[in-house]
């Protein structure tokens, strides 16, 4: 759909604004630039539309050259949505959105459908708005009507520059979620740009994370936060984010060393070994470290006036889970089974930790803690 | 009752006296809306000279009007003709600055929105620049239309007629009424066409263009 190939723009002052920028964009897809101030993200977008023109590399919009096609019919074919909403004051809210059609040349009965069809896919009344000018609307209504204006034409592409970033914190996450909806409606390849990550999180199919007119990293969203590919990224995503993705691990609740105690041992000796430890159970292995059962503090009071061995004692079926079992998974075992513990072994049943319920509450806490 | 009689004899002599005041104002008005919009629009797209264009219509509008009159005697005679040359030069400074400066401030986010919807440069001069700028630019043709008016009060001077023949006759046969049967009319024509440009103006201006050009 649209295709960056070694794209670099340097402007007048001889400095480099985008570098190198190779990029595809499948249709349909969301993707996001984003970087600090002075990245390159809105260049890069701007080449788009020929609005700046690359100094070095190829722009394919569907295979074409996009320096072929003149920039007035280019621009006519791709949505354009800006910080500042640049709807036109001296026209109607109808005039505003009926624009591009016209500049196309559409008139009539049509385009008025048209314009009732696009502000009440916004949730604005087509009645009370149509003849309204820009300043009697609210500046989300405005961006609202913002982004129908550049969908009047149903051009295959949408360019946004930042088109939230002036709006409320509330405002800003009603029309993100309406973008989301939209654009599960119409599935249009968008191009958007912003320097907010929450904002790329939400929206993006594929981030691009620039830095310098240079692209840091290229993944959806939950991958770019699970493995950034650079101390840069992960300072530009902040903790905030890193948290939130750094998800529990199993090592994370594991018990790498619980207390085990060998077959051959007596009754006696297992019940000082839980009293030292401040456990209720304790995990049968052999001198291979291979899990053999399990045998609670019950279990050897019930025996302890017989001279017995663990062996004897303990209960060998062990609701046990499979070291490359994940978090989730884990702890719905440990629901279903009512068990309070759970051995971790590999797949020749060597024991390699146990996850208990207070194991699991120190993780949680710690992560609530940060 | 004096001064009515007065006029009716005069009735004929003032129809042409204000006749020819309108068409030296209208003439001079016309071609200095014409080239003051268009110059103010073409220095908008070359504003490195724009500062010497308008610092010379400046340096014209400084020239007192008499002595501007006076210039044109020596160049092109005396008549309409140079009258109507120096009105339109000591009119032409509001309009182009006006015209400049209207351009100017409209807002960049709006050209750049017209531009990236695909609109071709006289498309946005003609939809956005044009129609924003317009009521900065019809403040400046007003202020020209007075100006046109009184100043031509004087062209009478260099022999081209109008309400000014009335006042100077009055002034040289020390004649009240005929001073009176030209000042008057002229005052109220420069007090009519300002309220009927500020008409066309509030007609042609939405009444909701804003002072804010949109945002949050």
């Amino acid at each position: 759909m649209i295709r960056f190939q070694g794209v670099t723009k340097t402007f007048e002052d001889g400095e480099d604004a985008v570098t190198d920028f190779s990029l595809e964009i499948t249709k349909g897809q969301f993707v996001v630039l984003i970087g600090p101030s002075g990245c390159g993200k809105t260049t890069t977008m701007k080449m788009i539309n020929r609005l700046i023109e690359p100094t070095k590399g190829l722009i394919e919009i569907d295979g074409r050259n996009h320096n072929k096609i003149p920039a007035v019919e280019l621009r006519r074919q791709i949505g354009y949505v800006i910080q500042q909403v640049g709807l036109f004051p001296h026209m109607t809210i109808a005039e505003n959105i009926a624009l591009v059609p016209r500049l196309l040349g559409k008139e009539g009965a049509d385009l008025g459908d048209r314009v009732d069809e696009l502000l009440t896919l916004v949730n604005l009344d087509p009645q009370m708005y149509r003849e309204r000018y820009p300043n009697q609307l609210s500046g989300g209504q405005q961006q609202r009507v913002g982004v129908v204006r550049a969908l009047a034409a149903d051009p295959p592409i949408i360019l946004m520059d930042e088109p939230f970033s002036a709006l409320d914190p509330i405002t800003r996450e009603q029309l993100q979620e309406e973008l989301v909806r939209l654009q599960s409606e119409l599935k249009k390849t968008v191009v958007f740009v912003t320097h907010d990550m929450d904002e790329a999180l939400k929206l993006a199919d594929l981030v691009v994370l620039m830095k310098d007119g240079r692209i840091e990293q290229t993944a959806p969203g939950d991958d770019i936060l699970r493995e950034p590919a650079s101390d840069f990224v992960r300072e530009f995503i902040g903790s905030k984010h890193l948290a939130q993705a750094d998800q529990i691990s199993l090592g994370d609740i594991t018990i790498d060393k619980p207390i085990t105690i060998e077959p051959y041992r007596g009754l006696a000796e297992a019940l000082r070994k839980m009293r030292r430890h401040r456990v209720d159970s304790l995990l049968v292995t052999d001198a291979t470290n291979t899990l053999l059962g399990i045998v609670t503090a019950k279990d050897i009071h019930a025996n302890l006036t017989e001279k017995r061995r663990i062996e004897e004692v303990m209960s060998s079926q062990v609701v046990k889970v499979p070291s490359d079992i994940s978090v989730p998974d884990l702890l719905s075992t440990m629901q279903e089974e009512q068990v309070g513990y759970l051995p971790v072994v590999d797949d020749q049943n060597k024991l390699q930790g146990l996850v208990t319920r207070a194991s699991l509450v120190d993780v949680i806490a710690e992560q609530w803690g940060e | 009752m004096e001064f009515l009689s007065f006029i009716q004899t005069r009735q004929a002599q003032l129809a042409l006296a204000i006749w020819e005041h309108i068409q030296l104002s209208v003439i001079a008005l016309l071609l200095a809306v014409v080239v003051g919009v268009i110059v103010g629009i073409l220095l908008t797209r070359t504003p490195q000279i724009a500062s010497t264009v308008i610092g010379t219509a400046s340096v014209i509008q400084t020239i007192p009007s008499l002595a501007l009159l006076g210039f044109m005697i020596p160049l092109l005679g005396i008549g309409m003709v140079p009258a109507i040359v120096a009105l339109f030069l000591y009119s032409l400074l509001p309009i182009l600055r006006n015209t400049y400066t209207g351009i100017q401030g409209v807002d960049s986010s709006l050209i750049e929105a017209g531009v990236g919807m695909g609109m071709t440069g006289s498309q946005v001069l003609y939809m956005v620049e044009l129609p924003l700028a317009l009521p900065v630019i019809m403040a400046g043709i007003r202020t020209a239309t007075v100006t046109i008016i009184g100043v031509a009060t004087l062209a009478s001077l260099i022999g081209a007629g109008g309400l000014g023949d009335l006042i100077f006759g009055g002034i040289a046969m020390a004649n009240n009424y005929m001073i009176f049967a030209g000042a008057i009319p002229a005052a109220i024509l420069a007090l009519l066409s300002d309220a009927l440009l500020a008409r066309v103006e509030s007609k042609l201006t939405p009444i909701n263009t804003p002072e804010q050009g949109g945002g949050a």
